[in-house]
């Protein structure tokens, strides 16, 4: 890997490929960087530093969420559950990179922390949690062209937040007017999508999508309309890693392949071959867990080790995941549906009693659940791209996030009851 | 212990097949040239010149050092070249290199200066004075045939040449008294290009006065070749052109690229069938060259192999490639030459427009095959008068891309009628092409294909006609599949049935439970 970059001196001519949220966090890294170390190299570390700073307090915020303010064995144990689950090097080692998921992570965590302290009543001043969430997601959202999709999911997380005890006309108003704005978001990053990306993404959607799993898939993509011989193309890569039979970027590709489908087609191509989605779904699932980049080295040059050499210090939770999460999308919708039911039985008593906890901690469970569920489908149809672990990365985040909760609900015997029922007094 | 030794002899045999690959060797005897130029002047396309007179000269069987005058180093020109081909594309920069300049007048070879800003030295040996004309609009006639040129802002043609001097083409004025000033000029052993235009006539005229220059007075019919086929062209629309073509008896040849994957699949199938019909119809294959994508200079031996892959798979289906078609600059870079382009003895070079340029490793070292064919867009030919009689210098492929629609393939067909050229047949004259890849050969000659030397026939039969229209399918018929269905579906019912069954007893159990507690 590559610790120092050259800052653009001069105007850049080209246009910004990418919109996205990130540059926030690149922003004030090279602020310090200027300051600090150069005006002309960027060292990354200034960008890890960035993060590991918005990074700590998202993690302290997460076990004041979980942890119940006791002096008990559970707390700790729960604490360093956050620690070992969240701190894992698989998710710290982005730091150090220009990938955007540093910023999805910590801002997953603090969105999370923030319904769970607010269902708790733990802050008299909710509205600065409210905000804080509501900034999170958004930040989420437009972090990546492939996060639009989540806007829905936190849309439906912030359903609890109506439940929110004495509630005012036009606090409910603003919260209208949050879920708005992350749907707008939403709306926004995909509409600022490039159209390069756009079409690498709907080209691979067809080349490593709708023509894998499956036997020769020359008569199926004949009958939805496209000419047989474009089967040819089955793992063809958008921009070829040595040399390709012709260029995707062509005009013949452009009018004769490109141009006769769409997310549409494809989404019809699969409900009418399930078999074939299931199966992709599956390679989906498969690696579900493993949050390491495993196409990327870890150390540099200097350091003596070989050219993609991994890092294995502090990597204990993702790889006991990574190896014994059964990789098949039906358990994944089979677990999704468990924690459902479990979580949907407080809310159904809390609802009954008339208490925020239960309603607002199953609407949270609800929409990380979606994200589990549908990021692999939306993946698959959207961008069946080889690096399918990146795109999924919500996932494992998500899940993680619920089993902490699951763990942490159980020790504190809250999973099915109140909140001041099963645990300790509050602050 | 027999498997053992099975191995060591299947690994000896590979091995032998390997180090014994026999690239198709190039006539080592033949001259070379030195092609100097001023600058590539992109913006008025000076990078197509360059291509166009290296693919004229491969086209000529001579081999070709391209080099920008100010990278000339003093005393090269005495390593043995046959000629010296200055191009002046952007006559404000100038050659800037004297050392050249001194070289070239001392040269006693073939010289030729294309473009402005001929010297005096250059004019003394050429014995003429140079005339300079400024914004004509000028009408380039050769023969019968006449070619309005774009408008041009300043000229320098020759006059006062001697009598024994061979003009080739006048270039005419549009005003009343119509000036008349002469365009190629041969002297001896130097020749003079006012301008050179890589189309029509002008181009036509050029190859006459370099070939005449070089004394190389053969003459060839031109190759109708359909470019841009691929595996994922409508291989009904090829089908039918090709039985247009050979309904009309035109022999012809196509331009296809092929794919190194999915070749198991009934596309693939379809495209060889199209492909043998081409060839049951006397159509010529050339393999054309894939587009490079993220391939270093450390990538030759995988380009070599992806060729190999191509040929295997394409003769296994009984498709024999005649030659290799690539776009000139694969010539001009040692990797993309050694590892493709010298496999075969037939090439035909495309213009470098029609593909991304990519170097990997560039010498503009240009190499020459037994016969290269230059490839010219029928469009830049269709303003020339009485075509059935037109001849070309070299070998020359009139390309036409393959239409993708059944509107253009009738406006192609038109085009092909209207063109009423007298194409060549390389079923009836001395063309013998080989390819040799891996531990195979290929080779064609007479209208007869053979592989490893051995002739072999062309299989085509009505069912052809069938898989390429769709109507028939072939469907494979996989033993216990039903059992397999029937199998999921019993498993599916039961635990739908086991589900409802939960449900039905937590329902039940609730209620039992809170009765519990109500009495």
């Amino acid at each position: 890997m590559v610790k120092k970059f050259g800052i653009l001196q001069y105007f850049n001519e080209n246009n910004v490929a990418v919109f996205s949220s990130q540059s926030i966090f690149i922003k004030v890294a090279l602020i310090l960087n200027k300051i600090f170390y150069s005006s002309k190299y960027f060292d990354i570390r200034f960008l890890g530093i960035v993060y590991y700073v918005v990074f700590l307090p998202a993690i302290h915020l997460l076990t004041r969420a979980l942890v119940e303010p006791a002096r008990k064995i559970r707390s700790y144990v729960i604490a360093l559950l956050i620690v070992i689950v969240f701190a894992d090097a698989s998710f710290t080692l982005y730091f150090n990179s220009f990938f955007a998921e540093p910023g999805m992570l910590i801002c997953t965590l603090y969105a999370f922390s923030a319904v769970i302290l607010l269902a708790r009543g733990r802050y008299s001043k909710r509205w600065r949690l409210i905000t804080l969430f509501f900034i999170s997601v958004i930040l989420i959202i437009t972090s990546k062209q492939q996060n639009t999709p989540l806007a829905l999911s936190f849309g439906v997380a912030s359903i609890g937040l109506f439940f929110l005890p004495n509630l005012k006309k036009y606090e409910k108003v603003a919260l209208v007017g949050g879920i708005m704005a992350v749907l707008a978001s939403g709306a926004v990053t995909y509409g600022l999508i490039n159209k390069e990306f756009n079409e690498v993404n709907q080209y691979q959607s067809f080349t490593h999508g709708a023509l894998m799993e499956t036997g020769d898939p020359s008569k199926k993509i004949e009958a939805e309309g496209i000419n047989q011989q474009f089967a040819l193309m089955r793992e063809q890569n958008y921009y070829a890693k040595t040399y390709d039979t012709v260029d995707p970027n062509s005009k013949y590709v452009k009018d004769n392949l490109i141009k006769k489908y769409n997310f549409g087609w494809i989404a019809v191509y699969y409900a009418k071959n399930p078999r074939q989605f299931i199966n992709l779904l599956d390679v989906a699932t498969k690696d579900i867990m493993i949050t390491q980049i495993k196409a990327v080295g870890n150390y540099t040059k200097d350091s003596g080790k070989k050219a993609g050499a991994q890092l294995t210090f502090f990597t204990g939770f993702s790889s006991f995941a990574g190896a014994f999460f059964p990789g098949k999308y039906a358990f994944l919708c089979l677990l999704s549906l468990v924690l459902v039911m479990v979580y949907g039985v407080s809310f159904y008593i809390d609802l009954k009693k008339g208490q925020a906890f239960g309603i607002m901690r199953f609407f949270l469970v609800l929409g990380l659940i979606t994200i589990c569920v549908f990021v692999p489908i939306v993946s698959i149809i959207e961008d069946r791209d080889a690096d399918l672990a990146k795109h999924l990365f919500m996932v494992p985040v998500c899940l993680d996030l619920i089993f902490i909760m699951l763990i942490a609900d159980i020790l504190n015997h809250q999973l099915w009851l109140p909140a001041n029922d099963g645990g300790d007094d509050d602050e | 212990m027999n498997k053992i030794r099975v191995v060591l002899c299947f690994i000896a045999l590979l091995a032998f097949g390997i180090l014994s690959e026999p690239a198709v060797k190039a006539d080592d005897n033949s001259q070379k040239v030195l092609l100097v130029y001023d600058s590539k002047d992109h913006i008025h396309q000076g990078e197509q010149r360059i291509d166009s007179l290296q693919r004229i000269l491969t086209g000529m069987n001579l081999k070709v050092k391209t080099e920008k005058a100010s990278d000339y180093k003093k005393g090269e020109l005495q390593k043995g070249y046959a000629g010296v081909i200055t191009l002046i594309n952007w006559d404000k920069a100038g050659l800037m290199n004297q050392s050249f300049e001194k070289d070239r007048e001392e040269y006693d070879g073939i010289k030729l200066h294309i473009g402005e800003g001929i010297t005096p030295q250059e004019l003394q040996q050429l014995d003429a004075k140079v005339d300079k004309i400024y914004q004509k609009q000028l009408t380039l006639t050769v023969d019968e045939n006449s070619q309005q040129l774009p408008f041009s802002q300043t000229m320098e043609p020759l006059v006062d040449i001697p009598k024994n001097a061979q003009v080739i083409g006048k270039l005419v004025t549009q005003e009343k008294n119509q000036d008349e000033y002469n365009y190629g000029v041969i002297n001896g052993k130097n020749g003079y290009l006012p301008f050179f235009e890589a189309k029509s006539l002008s181009l036509l005229s050029a190859t006459k006065l370099i070939t005449q220059l070089f004394k190389n007075n053969q003459t060839f019919k031109p190759l109708l070749t359909f470019t841009g086929v691929s595996p994922y062209t409508d291989m009904e629309i090829l089908d039918e052109l090709s039985a247009y073509c050979e309904k009309m008896d035109i022999p012809f040849a196509i331009s296809t690229v092929s794919v190194a994957k999915n070749t198991e699949m009934q596309a693939f199938n379809r495209f060889a069938i199209s492909l043998r019909r081409i060839e049951d119809r006397n159509g010529l294959i050339f393999l054309n060259a894939p587009v490079i994508g993220g391939a270093t200079k450390d990538t030759g031996t995988e380009l070599s192999g992806l060729f190999d892959g191509y040929l295997l798979n394409l003769a296994r289906q009984g498709v024999y490639p005649v030659g290799i078609s690539t776009p000139g600059f694969w010539n001009q870079d040692q990797i993309l030459r050694q590892n493709a382009l010298k496999k075969a003895n037939t090439w035909m070079l495309l213009p470098n427009s029609t593909a991304k340029m990519v170097n990997l490793n560039v010498d503009n070292n240009s190499s020459v095959a037994k016969k290269s064919y230059y490839a010219v867009n029928a469009s830049s030919i269709d303003t020339i008068k009485n075509r059935a009689e037109l001849r070309f210098n070299i070998p020359t492929a009139v390309t036409i891309a393959m239409p993708n629609s059944s509107v253009k393939l009738r406006n192609v067909k038109e085009q092909i009628r209207k063109l009423d050229l007298n194409w060549e047949n390389p079923s009836q004259i001395e063309f013998e092409s080989r390819i040799n890849f891996a531990s195979s050969k290929l080779s064609y000659k007479l209208g007869q294909y053979f592989v490893n030397e051995s002739p072999v026939e062309i299989n085509v039969n009505s069912k052809d006609k069938n898989t390429i229209n769709n109507t028939t399918s072939t469907k494979n018929k996989v033993l216990l599949k039903d059992f397999f269905h029937v199998q999921g579906r019993i498993i599916t019912v039961i635990f739908v049935v086991i589900f409802i069954v939960l449900i039905v007893f937590i329902f039940i159990g609730r209620k039992i439970y809170r009765n519990k507690f109500k009495r």
